[in-house]
């Protein structure tokens, strides 16, 4: 089995060191959320996925093959009683990582599992959406190109709430709050600012890595962004 | 910059360094207006830059009450150009000239596969009807024959499109079409916008169709379409679309229209309130 994933950036995913499009072995800068991943699939098969069964594809492939679905100018999908507004970012992402999904389980010749990542309140969304909605759709776009593996990791309201829950002064305790918090990084109080005023010290996707290798217990983060997330990828890796 | 605030019209330069003839203008507002200022003020009042600009402005050739009645009536006259509602289409098509007739009926063609002329027809005391013909399947039996139907018989859409269409022939150098979709069948869509991008006019359109926005190339898109909202207080303001952050980032991965028809509009006031107090 192999996992493709796919995030924003750096201090998510990872990103890539090399010009492949998907990027695999010392090329792919595993990011936080990538061991996040790891953890979980290693609680349940007892090895690394990062010991060579995983690939990264950056943000950047993801749009530099949009145009393939925005080649379809006329198959405008109209937001309506069985589809939220907000939600297209989400299954248009997706549907082009299931397309590269499927292209490498046929190269492989073995069963492909893909994880993306996307923050709920992130940039396309600005606060605005549902997050239930938004997952739905990831699994729709999933669904749409016929790919059954599809794991979305959306955090709610974004991945600074999982961290802060697990390195809080009182770690995992009380972290459904979180996800009622803003995404937005401008809002007073941001998480962002919030996790740097937690570690002390600047941010940098190397003390990420390094802290939730060290400190990030799947078993004791209780929010419902994550519990979805986890039960998902089990599912399909079961 | 113009501005009109506390009953006085202020007209001053944001530069530091004014261009040549400027001056500036300060003045209490002593009259009733409606509309622009600018229509009201005495020209040499005006910084020859503003004077242009309201020049360019009054030039502006706006076809935003399209009516199908009216552009089925008989008329004398067009004088060069269509009238608000499109009343002078049978005379203006009457007056155009062999060749931007052809091209029109070219440009037609292209989107009525059946279409193979339009006529405006002389009657008496200089009166014009226009006529469209259309050619179908069976004609050499007789059954179907070449038809020629008179414009109040022909449908609405066909109508406003040759309205469109042929005031793209027109000398008019900057054209304004309100809500373009109206009338006009989804599938002639991609043919109608494809045409105004590419012609050498300057066309200003209003819509509140994705399907319009979604014909628009994604660099057309981000330079070109414009979105006007209200603030709470009632101020209409404008912004580009597309270098709203979520909606630049939406562009990355569908079409335009899509991305439009994808926001909540009611909600995206905040992120744009964001962008003007704390930049984006």
């Amino acid at each position: 089995m192999f996992f493709l994933l796919s995030g924003e950036g750096v201090t998510d995913i990872g990103a890539s060191e090399s010009a492949t499009t998907i990027c695999e072995g010392d090329d792919f800068y595993v990011g936080p959320m990538a061991i996040v991943v790891a953890k979980i699939v290693e609680a349940q098969h007892d090895y690394s996925i990062l010991d060579g069964a995983c690939g990264f594809f950056s943000e950047s492939n993801v749009v530099s093959r949009a145009g393939e679905l925005k080649a379809a100018r006329k198959q405008l999908r109209l937001p309506g009683k069985k589809q939220a507004k907000e939600t297209r970012y989400f299954f248009n992402n997706a549907r082009i990582l299931a397309r590269f999904a499927k292209e490498k389980a046929t190269a492989l010749e073995d069963e492909v599992v893909a994880v993306l990542f996307r923050d709920s309140d992130g940039t396309a969304s600005a606060g605005r959406g549902d997050w239930d909605e938004k997952r739905e759709s990831m699994l729709d776009g999933f669904g749409e190109e016929g790919f059954d593996k599809g794991v979305p990791m959306i955090p709610k309201p974004k991945s600074e709430a999982w961290l802060i829950c697990a390195w809080k002064t009182q770690p995992y305790q009380g972290c459904k709050a979180l996800e009622e918090r803003s995404g937005n990084d401008k809002s007073p109080n941001n998480l962002k600012d919030e996790l740097e005023e937690l570690l002390d010290e600047e941010v940098t996707p190397e003390l990420l890595r390094e802290k939730v290798s060290q400190s990030f217990d799947i078993d004791r983060i209780k929010m419902s962004s994550f519990t979805a997330f986890r039960k998902r990828l089990e599912e399909v890796i079961a | 910059m113009l501005t009109t605030t506390s009953g006085e019209i202020e007209i001053f330069c944001a530069k530091s360094s004014p261009p040549k003839g400027w001056k500036d203008l300060k003045s209490p507002i002593t009259f009733s207006y409606e509309g622009s200022i600018l229509s009201s003020l005495k020209e040499d009042l005006l910084p020859p830059s503003i004077l242009e600009c309201k020049k360019r402005i009054a030039e502006i050739k706006s076809l935003d009450l399209l009516a199908p009645e009216q552009l089925r009536q008989r008329t004398r006259e067009s004088s060069g150009t269509l009238g608000l509602g499109g009343q002078n289409l049978a005379s203006f098509l009457h007056e155009m000239s062999d060749s931007k007739r052809f091209d029109l009926i070219s440009l037609l063609m292209k989107a009525y596969p059946r279409f193979t002329g339009l006529h405006a027809k002389s009657l008496r005391s200089g009166w014009k009807q226009l006529e469209i013909s259309e050619s179908y399947e069976g004609q050499e039996s007789g059954f179907f024959p070449a038809m020629t139907t008179e414009a109040r018989h022909v449908n609405d859409g066909m109508l406003r499109m040759i309205a469109i269409l042929a005031e793209l022939q027109s000398e008019n150098r900057f054209l304004l079409f309100d809500e373009i979709e109206n009338g006009i069948n989804p599938e002639l869509v991609e043919f109608v916008i494809e045409t105004l991008v590419e012609t050498k006019k300057q066309v200003l359109v209003t819509t509140h169709s994705p399907m319009i926005l979604n014909y628009l190339e994604d660099d057309v898109a981000r330079d070109g379409v414009i979105y006007l909202y209200k603030t709470p207080q009632g101020l209409t303001q404008s912004i580009p679309f597309f270098s709203i952050p979520s909606l630049r980032k939406k562009l990355e991965v569908m079409g335009p229209g899509e991305a439009f028809v994808d926001t909540n509009l009611s909600e995206l006031a905040d992120e744009i309130d964001d962008i003007k107090t704390k930049g984006a």
